[in-house]
C-alpha cells in the first residue's frame, strides 16, 4: 500500500494512519457496505475549483445518488438546498462530532446510530481533528474523508488529488452516471 | 494567603478598655471594607471542585487528540490510541485534558509573571504605598476578580503583591498536577484548568489595574482617544522606533525619555501586538501598527530603524529577521533575552555607539528607563543610514516556482499559494498580493519552498497594505455607573447579550471577519468588547462611509457600544464586568464568594467570549477564565486544536434542569447555553452559535424573545433554514418573536413542545430560598 502523507504533513497524529482510497472501487465498496451512513457536508467544498464546478454540486449528487443523509455545517446547508438536496441536519462541524461520538445518539433521522461517516469539505484543521475525535469515540465509527486531501486520523481518505482527479473518483465511486 | 487580620471589636484589661483594635502582620488589603467573607477565599484547587463538576457535567469534553503519543516521560512514547493506557498509566482522555491544563498553567504563568514584574517595577517607581486607582471616582469597585477570588480589596501597589503571591502559589499547585502520576481522571484535570483559567483572570487583572494606575492611561473612560493604526499611519522619514510585545515598561520609557528630552513628535513610536495597545494608552503619539501577524512584514518593509523587544507573542527569530534587515536589537525581557550579551550594566554611550555604528547586532537591556534612552538615541542615529529596501521584482523572482505545493502544505490558513505563485511568475501579481488579507505571517511558507523563494515577502510586495485606521484606545475597566445601566436590560435579556472578541491573529480568512462581526453584533445592539489583536482586527476595516467600528459605534459599555477594554490582561475588565452586574446590580456579596457569584453570572449574564483568531497558550488560559463563571466561548477553526471542545447535549433534558431558588423545585430551562467551549467553522456559523449562547435561564419574556429573533435570523442567514431546537428555548408564547409567530407555532406542534415555567436559576442546593 501507498505511504502517503498528510496534505499538511506536519499533521501526523499517531501510529495509525488513514487507508488511501486509491480506486473507486474501494469506495464503492464503502458506500455500498454502509448501512447507517452520514454525509458531512462543510463550507469549503463551495469554493471553485478547475473550471468553475464546486465539489459541492458532486457532492450532493453522489449523497442524492446513494441515498445517504447529509450533515450541512458552515454554510453549506442552502447551496446543497439550491443543489436539490435537504440536509438532514444543519449544525455546527464540532456540535455533530459530539453527538456522533456518543453511542447513544440515534442519528439524524432517529434509527439508530450511523455506522459510516463520510466527511468533505471541512477546513483540513477542524477535519483533522473531528476525524480524530470520532477516531477514539465510544461510537466506534467508520470514518471516510472524501475531501481531495489526505487525512490521517480517518479510517479511509482519499488522497491529494487534483481536481480533475478527484471529481473522477467521486463520480465513480458514487457511480454517478453523466458527466460529472 | 500570608499576612494577618486581627480585629478586636472591644477588649477589657487592667490597664484599660480598648475599642476597635486592628492588628495587621504582612500585607493584606486594608481600607475600611466591611464585606463579609465568603465561603472561598484564595480557594485551592479544589475548593471550587464541586462548582466546576456541575458546569463539567453539563458541558463534556469531546476530545479531539492532536497526537495519540505521550512522550513526556521516558517510559513513553507510549500510544494511548484504541483504549490503551500509558506505561503510567494514563488514558488518552486524561491526556488530552493534562495536556489542555499544561497550555493553561503556561498562560497563567506568564500573566503572573508579567503582573509580577510589572508591579516589582512600579513599585520601585512610585512607591509601595501608591495608590491603586483604575476609574477614578466612575470605579468604587476597583478589582472585582481579586476580590471575588481572593476576598482582598487592595488599595496600593503593595496590595497587589498580596494577591500575587496567591497567583504564584496556585500556579506551582496547578503545574505540578501535570507530573507524571499524580491527576488521572481527566474531568479532575478539567476542573484544575478551570482553576487555571480564574487564576489568570486575577493576575490579568493585578498587571491592568497596576499599569492604569501608575502609567497615567485611560481610567475607565468610554471616550478613550481614538489613535492611528497601521502601516500607512507611520511617517517614515522620522526616525521609527518598533516595539514587540506585552510588558510595556519599555516602550513607556522610550515615550517618556521623547517627552522628556523635547522629541516628541519627532520620532515615530510604533508597536505591534499588545505593547503598541499600552503605549497608545500612555500617549496618543504612539501608533499601533497591526497585530501579532505583522511582524514580518513590518520588520522588512525598510521603515523601522530599530526593534525593542519585551515578551510574549515576539516571533523567536525576530533578532534573525531584523539582523537581515540591518536592524539592530535590544532585547528588554528576562524571559526573551534571545541570545543577546546583557549590557545593562554598560553606559548608555556605550550601547548607543556600539548598536548605532554595528558593532553589534543586538543589546540585552533589563532597565527599562536605559531602553528608553538608548533606543531614541539609537533611532535618531540611526534613521540617515537606513538603508534603502530595493523595490522587489516580484515576477522575476516568481518565475522560480516549479508548483511543487510544499508552501501550501505549510500554510496554516490553506492558501492557494502555488496557483498565485506562478500567476505572479507571469507578471500578474494580484492573486498573490490578495493572500495577503488571510495570511497569518508566520513564513512556514519560506521555509518549505524547496527553491528558496521569499513566499511571504512576495505576497506581501504584491499588496499595498498601507492603509490607516482609527481604533479607540484601551479604555479600562467597566464604570460602576454604566453597570448600573445595563445590568437590569442585560440580566433581563433585554439587551440581547455581551459579546467579547478577543484573542490573537490565527484567522484562517483573514481579521476582517472579526470587524464585520463587531459591525453585525453592534448593529444588533449587543454590548460588543474588544481587546488585543483582535480589538486591533476590529479596526481594520472601513464601512461605506470610511469609518471604522470605533468611529461608528460609541465606547460605552451599552446597548451597542463598542468597547476597546485594552491589551491581553485588560481582559480582566470583561470578566470584571460580569462580576461586577453581580455586585453592583443584584448586590451579591463578592469577597470570596466565588460559585455563588459565578452561578448568578452563568444563569443571568448572557455573555459570550469570541476568539476568532486563538493561537496561543494564554489564549487558553484566557478561555477557561470565562468557562468557570460560566461564560461559554466560541474560537475560529484552527481553535478546534486546542484538542478538546465543552459540548451541551440539547437533546438530553435531564441535562438542562435548575433549582428554582424560590420553591427548590427543579424546572427544565433548556440548553442555555448550549455550549461552554466550541469551534466554529465561518463567521456565520459563529455570529448563529453567539447569538444561541447569549440565551439564560433567568431571561424575561421580552428579552427570550429578543434573543430568539437574533438567533433566527442569524441562523437563517447560516444555514439557509430555521432553526430546529426552537422548541428547546421557547418557554412561555410570551416567548415567541410577535413577527415569527406563524412560523414557530407549527414548530412547537411538531416537537410536542409544552409551556414551562421561568424559574429563579441557580446551580447550587444552597441558593434555594435565600
Amino acid at each position: 500500500m501507498t505511504r502517503i502523507r498528510p496534505a499538511q504533513p506536519a499533521m501526523m497524529g499517531g501510529t495509525k494512519t488513514a487507508t488511501p482510497i486509491e480506486r473507486p472501487s474501494v469506495l464503492s465498496a464503502l458506500v455500498r457496505r454502509a448501512k447507517r451512513p452520514l454525509l458531512v457536508v462543510g463550507h469549503r467544498a463551495l469554493r471553485a475549483r478547475g473550471n468553475g464546478e464546486r465539489e459541492i454540486d458532486l457532492l450532493a449528487r453522489a449523497a442524492l445518488a446513494a441515498g445517504i443523509p447529509v450533515a450541512a455545517t458552515g454554510d453549506a446547508g442552502p447551496a446543497l438546498q439550491a443543489a436539490g438536496l435537504e440536509p438532514a441536519i444543519c449544525t455546527s462541524a464540532m456540535n455533530l462530532g459530539g453527538l456522533l461520538a456518543d453511542p447513544g445518539w440515534p442519528g439524524v433521522d432517529d434509527q439508530g446510530p450511523h455506522d459510516v461517516i463520510f466527511v468533505a469539505g471541512l477546513v483540513y484543521a477542524l477535519e483533522w481533528t473531528l476525524l480524530s475525535g470520532l477516531r477514539h469515540a465510544p461510537s466506534h465509527p467508520v470514518t471516510v474523508s472524501l475531501s481531495p486531501a489526505f487525512e490521517p486520523h480517518a479510517s479511509f481518505s482519499v488522497p491529494n488529488l487534483a481536481w480533475p482527479a478527484w471529481r473522477a473518483l467521486i463520480a465513480e465511486g458514487f457511480g454517478l452516471e453523466g458527466p460529472a | 494567603m500570608k499576612g494577618i487580620d486581627i480585629r478586636i471589636a472591644e477588649i477589657a484589661s487592667p490597664l484599660g478598655r480598648v475599642r476597635d483594635l486592628r492588628l495587621g502582620i504582612g500585607r493584606v488589603g486594608s481600607g475600611t471594607w466591611d464585606e463579609p467573607v465568603g465561603p472561598t477565599p484564595c480557594p485551592s484547587p479544589t475548593a471550587l471542585r464541586d462548582w466546576d463538576r456541575r458546569l463539567l457535567a453539563r458541558y463534556k469534553p469531546f476530545y479531539m487528540p492532536l497526537c495519540d503519543l505521550c512522550c513526556l516521560c521516558t517510559y513513553g512514547k507510549c500510544d494511548l490510541s484504541g483504549g490503551k493506557r500509558g506505561a503510567c498509566g494514563i488514558t488518552l482522555e486524561a491526556q488530552q485534558s493534562r495536556i489542555v491544563l499544561l497550555a493553561a498553567c503556561i498562560g497563567a504563568a506568564t500573566h503572573t509573571s508579567h503582573a509580577r514584574e510589572l508591579v516589582e517595577y512600579l513599585i520601585a517607581r512610585n512607591g509601595r504605598t501608591y495608590p491603586i486607582d483604575p476609574g477614578g471616582l466612575s470605579v468604587e469597585l476597583r478589582m472585582p476578580i481579586a476580590e471575588l477570588v481572593c476576598g482582598v480589596r487592595p488599595e496600593t501597589l503593595g496590595d497587589l503583591e498580596t494577591v500575587l503571591e496567591y497567583c504564584e502559589e496556585q500556579v506551582v499547585h496547578l503545574l505540578s498536577a501535570t507530573h507524571t502520576g499524580q491527576e488521572g481522571d481527566p474531568i479532575d484535570f478539567e476542573s484544575k484548568v478551570l482553576h487555571t483559567g480564574m487564576i489568570d483572570h486575577t493576575a490579568m487583572e493585578v498587571a491592568d489595574v497596576a499599569q492604569i494606575s501608575a502609567l497615567d492611561f485611560p481610567k475607565a473612560d468610554p471616550g478613550a482617544a481614538l489613535v492611528e493604526l497601521g502601516i500607512g499611519a507611520v511617517d517614515a522619514e522620522k526616525p521609527v522606533i518598533l516595539v514587540v510585545g506585552h510588558n510595556v515598561p519599555p516602550a513607556a520609557a522610550i515615550l517618556d525619555h521623547l517627552a522628556a528630552s523635547g522629541l516628541e513628535g519627532s520620532v515615530e513610536v510604533t508597536g505591534i501586538c499588545c505593547t503598541a495597545i499600552d503605549m497608545s494608552r500612555r500617549s496618543r503619539a504612539a501608533k499601533i501598527v497591526g497585530p501579532i501577524s505583522w511582524q514580518l512584514r513590518y520588520i522588512r518593509s525598510g521603515i523601522p530603524d530599530l526593534v525593542v523587544v519585551d515578551e510574549q507573542c515576539v516571533r523567536a527569530d525576530i533578532f534573525e529577521e531584523a539582523t537581515r534587515a540591518g536592524l539592530p536589537v535590544i532585547a528588554t525581557s528576562s524571559k526573551n533575552c534571545i541570545g543577546l550579551p546583557d549590557r545593562t550594566s554598560d553606559p548608555s554611550d556605550e550601547l548607543v555607539a556600539d548598536l548605532v555604528s554595528g558593532a553589534v547586532p543586538g543589546v540585552l537591556v533589563l532597565d527599562p528607563e536605559k531602553v528608553g534612552e538608548v533606543a531614541v538615541r539609537v533611532a535618531v542615529e540611526r534613521r540617515p543610514l537606513r538603508p534603502e529596501v530595493p523595490a522587489l521584482d516580484v515576477a522575476a523572482a516568481a518565475e522560480a516556482c516549479r508548483g511543487c505545493g510544499a508552501c501550501a502544505e505549510a500554510c496554516p490558513a490553506e492558501s492557494e499559494i502555488p496557483a498565485a505563485m506562478q500567476a505572479a511568475g507571469q507578471g500578474e501579481t494580484g492573486a498573490l498580493g490578495a493572500l495577503l488579507a488571510s495570511c497569518v505571517g508566520c513564513g512556514r511558507c519560506e521555509d518549505a519552498c524547496p527553491q528558496g523563494i521569499e513566499v511571504h515577502r512576495l505576497i506581501a510586495a504584491s499588496c499595498d497594505a498601507c492603509d490607516r485606521f482609527a481604533i479607540r484606545t484601551g479604555r479600562g475597566p467597566i464604570q460602576d455607573v454604566e453597570i448600573r445601566e445595563v445590568g437590569g436590560p442585560l440580566v433581563l435579556g433585554e439587551i440581547p447579550g455581551v459579546v467579547a472578541f478577543v484573542g490573537c491573529a490565527n484567522y484562517l480568512e483573514g481579521g476582517e471577519e472579526v470587524a464585520e462581526m463587531v459591525t453585525e453584533f453592534a448593529k444588533r445592539r449587543f454590548v460588543v468588547c474588544t481587546s488585543g489583536c483582535a480589538a486591533m482586527a476590529a479596526a481594520m476595516h472601513h464601512d461605506e462611509e470610511g469609518l471604522t467600528p470605533y468611529e461608528r459605534f460609541s465606547g460605552r459599555f451599552e446597548a451597542g457600544g463598542v468597547v476597546n477594554v485594552g491589551s491581553c490582561v485588560s481582559n480582566a475588565h470583561i470578566s470584571g464586568a460580569a462580576v461586577k452586574i453581580a455586585s453592583i446590580f443584584a448586590k451579591r456579596n463578592l469577597s470570596g464568594n466565588y460559585a455563588e457569584v459565578a452561578d448568578y453570572v452563568y444563569n443571568r449574564v448572557g455573555a459570550v467570549g469570541v476568539a476568532w483568531g486563538a493561537m496561543s497558550q494564554k489564549a487558553a488560559s484566557i478561555a477557561a477564565g470565562f468557562w468557570r463563571l460560566g461564560i461559554p466561548v466560541v474560537v475560529g477553526p484552527h481553535g478546534a486544536k486546542y484538542r478538546r471542545m465543552l459540548l451541551g447535549r440539547a437533546d438530553r433534558d435531564e441535562d438542562w434542569t435548575v433549582r428554582d431558588r424560590r420553591t427548590g423545585d427543579d424546572v427544565y430551562v433548556g440548553p442555555v447555553p448550549e455550549h461552554l467551549f466550541i469551534a466554529a467553522e465561518t463567521k456565520e456559523e459563529a455570529m448563529a452559535l453567539i447569538a444561541k449562547l447569549a440565551m439564560r435561564p433567568n431571561d424575561t419574556s421580552r428579552g427570550r424573545s429578543i434573543k430568539i429573533s437574533h438567533y433566527i435570523d442569524l441562523h437563517q442567514h447560516c444555514y439557509g433554514r430555521m432553526p430546529d431546537d426552537l422548541h428547546r428555548f421557547i418557554r412561555t408564547p410570551a416567548d415567541i418573536p410577535v413577527m415569527q409567530k406563524d412560523r414557530i407555532l407549527p414548530l412547537l406542534e411538531a416537537n410536542g413542545w409544552i409551556e414551562r415555567p421561568i424559574p429563579d436559576p441557580t446551580l447550587l442546593p444552597q441558593e434555594v430560598s435565600r
